[in-house]
């Protein structure tokens, strides 16, 4: 009987660093389903998930020499697809306004515009929702930006506080103020959507 | 001790992410703070939810386009050779080999040169052809180069593999912020039941120039 070794993520990034490319689709295989199940709460569109997606990818084949050795590759890996979904809402907020001044009565808040376009979605993803879904939705996409980081990496990714502060890159003590700070506005926004 | 200096062994307890000194503490605490222990009882409920309702993900989409890990060498070659394709005019089918993020880069403004001796029927092929050659010979000379010696100064072939690179990007954020304006007029539209017409189709054909691959999203 042969016993298989199963290389570690870093390992697996090691060998990239030597030229070894099928270590990144090993990588990525292990990895796209919760990268894209996280990026796509964070972003309002699948098609720019898609596109946050492909991109830390492609960062992580550029910049495999910057891996740091002894540290963790989901933490750097989190971290790319962050600082990406950062661009993407500036970007958003860019373009918003532009498109706000154009199309809105004046005297519409962008702030509202901003909440009210990621509370939508598509036609196919509502009719898969539940109401309570649909309202949980919502609900994170009214946290602030840095709050729904938090939530999301802890409530769906499972990591330990001491593991956010790293993808963060703050003290652990704030990403647990953000956690309350995030918890607290998300019990307010479920109970005005009737979700007890 | 207020009750702000509880709210870190709170989110503590609710994760089971606290030391044993601290979570006594938590319970001392508790045990005299209705306002506390709602709190806690609320932020539970909320997990709850989280977890039983936890909103709907879109299927993921296999679209992760890789480039081969020596793309240092032979695609930034590949980009110079296909940049002076485009150069001469005869890279109508270029672009699909630069695009490692599915877009490619429109032809350079300035074309010195005339179009090779081509037939349209055989332009794609001969590109390509042309490509094809032009990476080995240069991939070879590279080789030959780096086993040798390395030049100290930059070649004019990594200059313009450079310049390709920062082109691609420029053209990347180009097109995502286009396509990003477009879905959020589209979005506009949708909601204010008004279509925008003109600009939107203007701003189609602006993003169709800069990205082929827009008009079949």
């Amino acid at each position: 009987m042969s016993v298989q070794t199963v290389q570690t993520d870093e390992e697996l990034l090691v060998a990239l660093r030597t030229g070894n490319a099928d270590s990144l689709g090993v990588l990525v295989a292990r990895w796209e389903v919760p990268l894209f199940r996280f990026v796509s709460r964070m972003v309002d569109r699948p098609e720019d998930a898609r596109d946050v997606c492909q991109e830390t990818f492609m960062r992580i084949l550029d910049k495999a020499d910057a891996f740091r050795d002894g540290a963790r590759f989901s933490t750097w890996m989190y971290q790319i697809a962050l600082n990406l979904c950062r661009d993407h809402a500036r970007r958003k907020r860019r373009w918003g306004h532009l498109v706000v001044a154009s199309s809105e009565p004046a005297d519409a808040a962008p702030r509202e515009y901003a909440a009210r376009e990621s509370s939508g979605s598509s036609p196919a993803m509502a009719l898969e929702e539940s109401e309570r879904q649909g309202a949980v939705r919502r609900a994170l996409a009214r946290l602030p930006h840095d709050q729904r980081e938090v939530l999301l990496l802890k409530e769906y990714e499972g990591m330990k506080f001491r593991e956010i502060a790293g993808v963060l890159g703050i003290p652990e003590s704030t990403v647990k103020s953000r956690m309350y700070a995030a918890l607290d506005s998300m019990r307010s926004s479920l109970t005005s959507l009737g979700i007890h | 001790m207020d009750c702000a200096s509880f709210h870190d062994h709170l989110i503590g307890r609710l994760y089971g992410e606290i030391a044993p000194d601290d979570d006594a503490a938590l319970e001392s605490h508790l045990g005299e703070c209705p306002s506390c222990r709602e709190t806690l009882e609320g932020f539970a409920r909320v997990r709850s939810v989280l977890a039983t309702d936890e909103p709907a993900v879109p299927r993921l989409p296999r679209v992760v386009v890789l480039r081969p890990r020596a793309r240092f060498t032979i695609a930034a070659l590949a980009a110079s050779v296909l940049g002076a394709a485009l150069l001469a005019g005869t890279g109508v089918g270029a672009g699909y080999a630069l695009g490692a993020h599915g877009r490619s880069t429109p032809p350079l403004a300035s074309n010195p040169s005339p179009p090779a001796a081509a037939t349209p029927a055989g332009l794609d092929e001969a590109t390509q052809r042309f490509v094809r050659d032009e990476i080995a010979r240069r991939l070879a000379a590279s080789q030959a180069a780096s086993s040798s010696e390395k030049p100290a100064a930059l070649s004019p072939a990594d200059l313009q593999a450079q310049l390709a690179k920062f082109e691609r990007k420029m053209n990347d954020a180009r097109a995502s912020d286009l396509d990003y304006m477009l879905g959020q007029i589209e979005a506009s539209e949708v909601r204010t039941g008004t279509r925008i017409g003109k600009t939107n189709e203007a701003l189609k054909n602006v993003a169709l120039a800069s990205n082929p691959y827009m008009g079949s999203q």
